[in-house]
């Protein structure tokens, strides 16, 4: 390169940061070379929905810059998003459709691939019925392939077996929201990080896992001497060198201490009582029923969780506790949470109690102030919660479980009347087991791996891939070949990120366009095509109604304009997001109800969502600022009185550590982008655990030891990393590595919140020995 | 040739003293922003390998570096090539 051009990119580099960061350095993005074309998009990776830019030049990406006119992560991107360029282009990237035959996967064509996946659903449905299919989808999948999907099994083929890998990362954040609020999401957004003075991180590795994030919090920390930040994790991650509070439990018994600062907060007379009395009601479960209770009842309920109590079940010292509540009540007070909440068996009533500390205490609905689940899939919330791709659920708030919605659906996806079922789908991890008893005899996987991500993986990979009579038929759409494809009978090649168009939809409710950019390498094609031809195949094959798909949709842009149909006059409307806008602006939050409004920063505030202005939601007699929680019966949140139950597998004599697993700064989920990158897998060459000191001691275990950590179901052998950031009887070993040795999942147990039917990765029993 | 563009946070009170030692670091370019509280970084290095090994130098070395950020990445010429082609060129040199 020469040296006016090597001056060139590195002064353009200089803008490009100054412009994020504050600098007189400019000329930006107009001052790159000319032969370089520069393309909003979004980030691949974690659902905080970075706004990127990329240069673009001989339709090749080469190079990626965070976009500052993004508004909310204004420039910032983490390091893994450097990495997209190369890991796009990586050369294991699947090319052509395979076929498993005699045992082997051969290239065939993608004719025959589609003829193969038809006819065997098709066979499948009409000897065993629509219930004997499943599909399995995933928060990376873009909006219009999760919707055509759950309409092509719930409308068309007749069955609710529809899931997806948000089953296994958000469940039980939306069953909170739902309990809680009425409906699923947040109602704040990144812009209340900028007017926070209180932050309550829970179960949250923000620094390595949603770094944007975190320096946001670090900037308003430095920016004002007053910011404080309470961190809740029994871990101590990157996040805890800006903690002012840490508390650490025992994994699995946090949920006294939410309750116990509760029990400070009132005690201590820090709560609200005005917005308690027009806004929030208190209901318990009683003989299996949900019934109100009373503001003394809950009281009179948390005087089982004063702090010196919540003190001998979760070890945290009730000073710390107290120190926690005076903080969180101080206000205004935003929360984020991630896995370490939601993975649990407890996963909805743990999200049910950071609800309660910001309902008792009013922080709520203003800036500032809010309870954020953080996502880890850039689509987990736009793609499979909004446009209802689970087995329970239809789009944009509608339950299977009514029949009004299920009404509403059938017409507007011209099915016959009755064509949805009524009763919920198998969840994830039933599904799997169906699988494995042959009750699934097909089933159709998009953009996850299950074959690493399951919990108590192994007997999940035989029901996937053990050969047997009758074996169920597996078929697999992805880019890379993973620990999924090796045990599919069918595989067909994607195209990813920047060679598809589409929507991606992130955590504070942005929906934003994607553009294709480049072409995807050999026959990989859109996982939407691939749907639309699937679709069309059944249609011939009469086991879909002939037109259903394929006389009403043929595009992404049609397939939108019926998902902002569906979202009309729901609590998601967002008639006004047409592709039109979205490839033209940085994303816009829902709720925008007609193309003028610019999307809505706080749900439930009047003078800020349009929904309490018009449509069935609107409330006239409420002023500028008025909370309403319209989405929840009478209009009012719900303080819930939730037990605070262990984990499912508790620490035994014989099972004396828990395991935790999650994830490293330069890895995501089950490694199939990042392992690509050579730099980004040397930096973790292979799997570890990370054990406290005291615990190393005991067993005579030194960093680099080959560690055997076994559970009642499987056993992983990996090295030690002896380091004071577990607590002392945890061990926690990252989710990335799909070597058999260190395939973490044939550990961690498959018991599920009975509510969100997540799993509890985060807590199982385990023994330590040196290997 | 790889160039990546950053800023450091770094903590105000020490910010002569930080900026020394991060311009002691071979390969780094500095540059003043608005805020005490952050320096401008250009890193230029032979690959990404290279540019993520001087990005955790940073971080993990450099007294009163709070985090560092990456803001864009350019990659020129050889650097494109995937991980996966080297060990495929790799394997056919060590057959041949």
């Amino acid at each position: 390169m020469d040296a006016s051009r090597r001056d060139f990119i590195k002064a353009s580099a200089m803008a490009a940061v100054s412009a994020v960061a504050g600098g007189a350095i400019g000329g930006g993005l107009l001052a790159a070379p000319r032969e370089i074309e520069w393309v909003k998009s979004v980030c691949r990776f974690c659902g905080t929905g970075c706004g990127v830019m990329l240069g673009v030049s001989d339709r090749r990406l080469v190079s990626l810059r965070g976009d500052p006119e993004h508004p909310t992560t204004k420039g910032l991107v983490c390091a893994k998003a450097l990495f997209l360029p190369k890991i796009v282009r990586s050369s294991d990237r699947l090319t052509h459709p395979l076929i498993r035959r005699d045992g082997e996967l051969v290239r065939a064509s993608w004719d025959e691939a589609m003829d193969l996946l038809a006819d065997r659903f098709a066979e499948a449905i009409e000897n065993h019925g629509p219930d004997s299919v499943a599909y399995y989808g995933s928060g990376q999948a873009l909006s219009e392939e999760s919707y055509l999907a759950n309409r092509l099994f719930k409308g068309g083929i007749g069955t609710n077996n529809v899931e997806g890998n948000p089953r296994l990362c958000m469940a039980s954040a939306v069953g909170g929201y739902v309990t809680t609020f009425g409906k699923d999401e947040p109602m704040g957004c990144y812009d209340d990080i900028e007017h926070a003075r209180v932050f309550f991180l829970i179960g949250s590795n923000t620094a390595e896992c949603h770094p944007v994030i975190f320096d946001q919090i670090l900037a308003r920390k430095q920016a004002r001497r007053d910011v404080l930040v309470i961190v809740l994790d029994p871990r101590k991650s990157p996040v805890k060198t800006i903690a002012d509070v840490h508390l650490d439990p025992v994994p699995g018994y946090d949920l006294a201490v939410m309750h116990a600062m509760a029990h400070v907060i009132i005690s201590e007379n820090r709560h609200d009582e005005e917005f308690i009395r027009r806004h929030v009601r208190f209901r318990a479960m009683q003989d299996g029923a949900a019934v109100d209770v009373s503001f003394d009842d809950y009281v009179r309920f948390l005087e089982q969780f004063t702090p010196e109590k919540a003190e001998l079940i979760s070890g945290v010292s009730a000073d710390s506790i107290r120190e926690a509540a005076r903080l969180f009540a101080l206000g205004p007070t935003t929360s984020f949470w991630t896995m370490g909440l939601n993975q649990r068996v407890t996963g909805v009533w743990a999200n049910n109690l950071v609800h309660n500390l910001h309902l008792i205490t009013g922080n709520i609905g203003k800036p500032g102030a809010t309870p954020f689940s953080l996502t880890g899939q850039p689509n987990a919330c736009g793609g499979v919660r909004d446009t209802g791709s689970l087995c329970h659920i239809l789009p944009y708030g509608r339950v299977v479980g009514n029949a009004d919605h299920r009404g509403e659906m059938e017409k507007l996806w011209g099915a016959r009347p009755g064509a949805i079922k009524p009763e919920p789908g198998l969840d994830t991890i039933e599904m799997f087991r169906a699988l494995g008893e042959d009750r699934i005899k097909a089933m159709l996987i998009l953009t996850t791996n299950p074959g690493q991500s399951l919990p108590n993986l192994s007997p999940y990979r035989d029901a996937m891939g053990a050969d047997r009579r009758g074996k169920p038929f597996i078929a697999v759409i992805d880019s890379y070949p993973t620990r999924t494809t090796e045990l599919a009978d069918l595989v067909l090649p994607a195209a990813m990120w920047t060679e598809k168009s589409g929507v991606f939809g992130m955590s504070e409710r942005r929906y934003q366009y994607q553009p294709k950019i480049s072409d995807p390498p050999g026959e990989a094609r859109p996982d939407l095509d691939v749907l639309l031809d699937f679709a069309a195949r059944l249609e011939k094959r009469g086991v879909v109604p002939r037109g259903y798909v394929s006389s009403r949709l043929r595009t992404a842009d049609e397939i939108w304009d019926e998902m902002r149909l569906a979202s009309r006059d729901t609590a998601y409307d967002f008639m006004g997001i047409t592709r039109a806008r979205l490839k033209a602006e940085r994303g816009i939050r829902w709720p925008a109800p007609t193309e003028e409004h610019p999307g809505t920063a706080r749900r439930f505030v009047k003078g800020e969502d349009p929904l309490l202005d018009r449509g069935p939601y609107a409330d006239n007699s409420l002023s500028p600022g008025d909370v309403k929680f319209y989405a929840a019966p009478g209009g009012r949140a719900i303080v819930w009185l939730r037990p605070a139950n262990p984990p499912a597998e508790p620490t035994d004599d014989e099972y004396p550590f828990v395991l935790s697993t999650g994830r490293v700064l330069e890895h995501w989920h089950t490694g199939t982008m990042t392992m690509k990158a050579e730099e980004l897998r040397l930096a973790y060459p292979e799997c570890f655990a990370e054990i406290n000191p005291v615990d190393a001691r005991r067993l005579g275990l030194r960093s680099g030891d080959r560690v055997r950590i076994t559970s009642r179901r499987g056993e992983i052998v990996v090295r030690a990393r002896v380091v004071d950031m577990p607590r002392a009887g945890m061990v926690f070993v990252p989710m990335h590595f799909e070597e058999t040795d260190a395939l973490v999942n044939r550990v961690t147990i498959d018991a599920y919140d009975p509510g969100s039917k997540q799993p509890e990765f985060k807590v199982c029993a385990v023994k330590l020995a040196r290997a | 040739m790889t160039v990546v563009g950053a800023y450091a946070r770094i903590d105000p009170a020490s910010h002569r003293s930080v900026r020394a030692r991060l311009g002691a670091i071979e390969g780094i370019e500095l540059f003043s922003l608005d805020d005490a509280g952050k320096v401008g970084l250009v890193i230029e290095a032979r690959d990404l390998d290279d540019a993520r090994a001087r990005l955790l130098a940073i971080a993990g070395d450099v007294d009163g570096v709070l985090g560092v950020w990456p803001i864009s990445v350019h990659l020129e010429g050889g650097d494109q090539t995937a991980p996966g082609e080297k060990n495929q060129e790799n394997r056919t040199s060590l057959e041949a």
